[in-house]
């Protein structure tokens, strides 16, 4: 809140704190909305440009993560407007595997990861939210601008869709031992 | 679609402790919500293989985000950049804004003005110049009888100053009371004038070589001239 504040009064220098707090998880957000580096990367730079024009606007009723990822995904959905010509090469999932990486890809979780890329952006958004971002119930629900219950049962249908990819797959062994 | 679903309320066949599953996996619900949880999950196994399916998924879900990586360098220098050239236009912006608004206001003056009320504004202009000359010509006797200053093919005025002795120019910010009493205390008069570069001639009263110097002493300091040059 206090970078907030203080960034509202124009000094960069807490921008740059709050950039680099925030950035990683912000790209990150983008890049699985966008499924493209370069626009997650323009998205990231206009999320954190709109929040040094708008931070006197931050009203301190929701987190700053919450605040944050409410303008990312505003500007992701106004892109994805604009332009929807992604190209397969940026789809998340196909970076340069790490041994780490290359390691998991060899065990079950490997189907787990490909059908989490492969799910809508609707699910992709409300599985990242709860289970990377870690929002309650309630931050998602000022993300996406949907009532709590609604929420609850987005995830559900999200986690739902997981498990027929999953099953689908013929993983149903390993994934649900 | 589950959009339609999602609306309808919960799902059918599923308890609240169910659908708060994955918030309880990443630690986000409240003390009652989580006991509820929980005891769900010691007395019922298929809840606890719902709830470990949870943990699958967000382990999974924390590697895909962890392997994107995060955005590149240059992203922080681009907004230092856009933030630099925001601050240089807000500037420019702010010149342009306050010089037109002063054009406004000018314009907007004048705009507002009615025809009878231009018609005012310039005799009032008329007005000054006519008093100002008026007080000048005054001031070089014109208005007395009689011919009251000397030109090279003219006769000398009989009371009045003499042969020219000087070509002064008046200072703007001079006021005609200034101004005559400067000619009184250094003994002269506006023989002729102005002309069209607002130059007078002056004439002394007392025309003699130390009345001349004294003269021009007291109009040097006299702070109306702006400029005193002594006739040939």
């Amino acid at each position: 809140m206090e970078l907030v504040r203080r960034i509202a009064g124009g000094d960069k220098r807490a921008l740059e704190a709050l950039y680099t707090r925030h950035s990683d998880r912000t790209f990150k957000f983008l890049l699985r909305l966008t499924a493209n580096r370069a626009a997650a990367e323009d998205l990231t730079h206009d999320v954190f440009l709109e929040i040094w024009r708008g931070a006197s606007r931050f009203e301190a009723r929701s987190s700053v993560t919450t605040w944050i990822l409410s303008i990312a995904r505003y500007k992701a959905l106004d892109t994805r407007r604009k332009q929807r010509n992604l190209t397969e090469h940026d789809l998340p999932g196909r970076s340069e595997p790490t041994p780490e990486m290359t390691a998991i890809e060899l065990s079950s979780s490997k189907l787990m990861r490909e059908c989490l890329t492969k799910l809508s952006t609707e699910h992709q958004e409300i599985i990242d939210l709860v289970y990377y971002h870690e929002m309650a119930v309630k931050e998602v629900s000022e993300i996406l601008g949907i009532p709590e219950n609604t929420v609850k049962t987005r995830m559900f249908y999200a986690r739902k869709k997981l498990k027929e990819m999953l099953l689908s797959a013929g993983d149903q062994t390993d994934v649900f031992s | 679609m589950s959009s339609a679903n999602e609306k309808n309320g919960k799902p059918p066949g599923m308890d609240e402790a169910q659908l708060l599953a994955p918030w309880f996996v990443i630690g986000k619900l409240d003390d009652a919500e989580a006991r509820e949880v929980e005891a769900l999950a010691k007395e019922d196994q298929e809840f606890a293989n719902l709830i470990a399916e949870a943990l699958r998924e967000s382990e999974a879900d924390v590697f895909v985000n962890e392997a994107l990586g995060g955005p590149p360098p240059g992203v922080w220098q681009r907004i230092e950049k856009s933030i630099g050239q925001e601050k240089h236009a807000q500037s420019s912006l702010r010149q342009t804004a306050r010089i037109q608004s002063l054009k406004d206001a000018i314009s907007g003056f004048f705009s507002e003005l009615t025809v009878p009320q231009w018609q005012a504004v310039s005799a009032a202009a008329v007005a000054i110049c006519v008093i100002q000359a008026g007080a000048l010509i005054y001031l070089s006797g014109a208005g007395q009888p009689g011919p009251n200053f000397h030109t090279a093919s003219g006769p000398r005025t009989e009371t009045g100053a003499r042969n020219p002795a000087f070509i002064v120019s008046f200072s703007d910010k001079a006021s005609i009371g200034d101004i005559s009493k400067a000619l009184e205390e250094a003994g002269v008069d506006i023989v002729e004038g102005p002309n069209t570069d607002m130059l007078y001639h002056l004439g002394l009263r007392n025309d003699n070589i130390k009345a001349k110097d004294l003269a021009y002493a007291k109009l040097q300091s006299s702070g109306v001239v702006k400029l005193i040059l002594p006739e040939k």
